[in-house]
């Protein structure tokens, strides 16, 4: 995120404290894409996903009064992302429920692609969500958002309450892993 | 640096976290180790693999469900703000009225703890006549002249005339204008 957003943000959270209701649309707005595919990545449910992203804003609005910006806008709601995240692991542990692969969709695809590329494509996506699944949850969360949010490992340790080298660490092992795990891939690939 | 260095790095370097010195040494390692070339493939094309997980726009009963959900909480905020002055009036008023309770029973005690007040005594002045008095005082220009207050004074005499000769009982008249 560049500054000029940074500074964005903690200014619309001034404004929200001061009970601004625009100001609270404005900034679900600039940040309901990410919450969202950050919990539906995670969690690989999408009405679990969609409940979070709810949960994250609400209490983004309540936390307003009394929030201070001492670390970035999107450290600290991505902190709040990952602890409900964890909470919602939690209790599917607890209520032993045992977890279907979600159903939803990407993005329609163009509709001048090839239906071959457009199955091809389909059957990577499965693998790659197969793969990041397989991770650890530490591991599978610290390779979204380094990925899919494009947060240096600085701010990935500060999500995650570590330091940077155990997030390199976990980043590495992360992507040894999926080079094993899509390896089938790569051959493919290869062998077209 | 050697193999098991750049390896340790590779991750690191394909996310451009290291220092530019760092960098450029796994570039130009990169260039001469074939096989730190391929793992460096290999982590290369399961990273690049991933991209395949797009986004998915949020539906937008999200944003709804959203902003429905903290106007209420502005309402309840509201609410409760109403709510705890309520309940802090509600506190005072308790107080004073047990204060007042409190005060009350103790002039109460106090007046336990004094010695009788001495009233006047009735005597032998019966009903009708302090009726026919009170009546009296119902009139409103009962305190126009003093010839009156006598008369009324006199009134129980004159209405017995066995009665009439002996000197007006004082009493009756303190027990009424008292």
């Amino acid at each position: 995120m560049t500054d000029s957003r940074e500074e964005t943000d903690i200014s619309l959270m001034g404004l929200i404290k001061k009970g601004d209701a625009k100001a609270f649309e404005l900034l679900v707005a600039r940040h309901q894409r990410a919450v969202y595919n950050l919990a539906q990545r995670f969690l690989n449910d999408s009405d679990e996903a969609e409940d979070l992203a709810q949960d994250v804003f609400i209490r983004i609005h309540k936390a307003a009064a009394t929030y201070t910006p001492d670390a970035k806008f999107t450290t600290w709601l991505y902190t709040i992302v990952k602890n409900l995240c964890f909470n919602v692991l939690r209790s599917r542990r607890q209520t032993v429920i045992v977890s279907v692969d979600d159903e939803s969709m990407p993005e329609l695809p163009a509709k001048n692609e090839d239906p071959v590329e457009r199955i091809t494509r389909q059957q990577v996506r499965e693998k790659v969500i197969h793969a990041v699944g397989k991770l650890p949850e530490n591991m599978r969360l610290v390779v979204i958002l380094s990925k899919y949010h494009g947060l240096s490992y600085d701010e990935i340790a500060g999500i995650m309450g570590c330091s940077v080298n155990a997030i390199k660490l976990r980043v590495h092992r992360a992507k040894a892993i999926l080079a094993e795990e899509l390896s089938d891939l790569r051959d493919e690939t290869v062998g077209n | 640096m050697d193999c098991k260095e750049i390896q340790a790095n590779l991750s690191a370097y394909m996310d451009r976290e290291l220092a530019p010195a760092a960098e450029e040494s796994i570039r130009l390692h990169l260039g001469v180790c074939e096989q730190c070339a391929a793992d460096h493939e290999k982590l290369l094309s399961a990273w690049q693999a991933l991209d395949a997980w797009e986004d998915i726009t949020p539906p937008d009963r999200i944003r709804r469900k959203i902003l429905e959900t903290a106007r209420p909480q502005r309402k309840a905020t509201s609410l409760r703000a109403v709510l705890s002055v309520a309940a802090a009036l509600f506190l005072v008023f308790g107080v004073t009225v047990y204060y007042i309770g409190h005060e009350g029973r103790s002039m109460q005690d106090l007046a336990k703890n004094q010695p009788p007040v001495q009233t006047a005594t009735v005597g032998d002045i019966s009903e009708d006549e302090i009726i026919a008095n009170l009546l009296i005082l119902l009139e409103d220009d009962f305190f126009e002249d003093l010839d009156e207050l006598v008369m009324i004074d006199d009134l129980p005499f004159a209405e017995e005339p066995s009665k009439s000769t002996k000197e007006p009982d004082r009493s009756s008249l303190d027990l009424i204008v008292t």
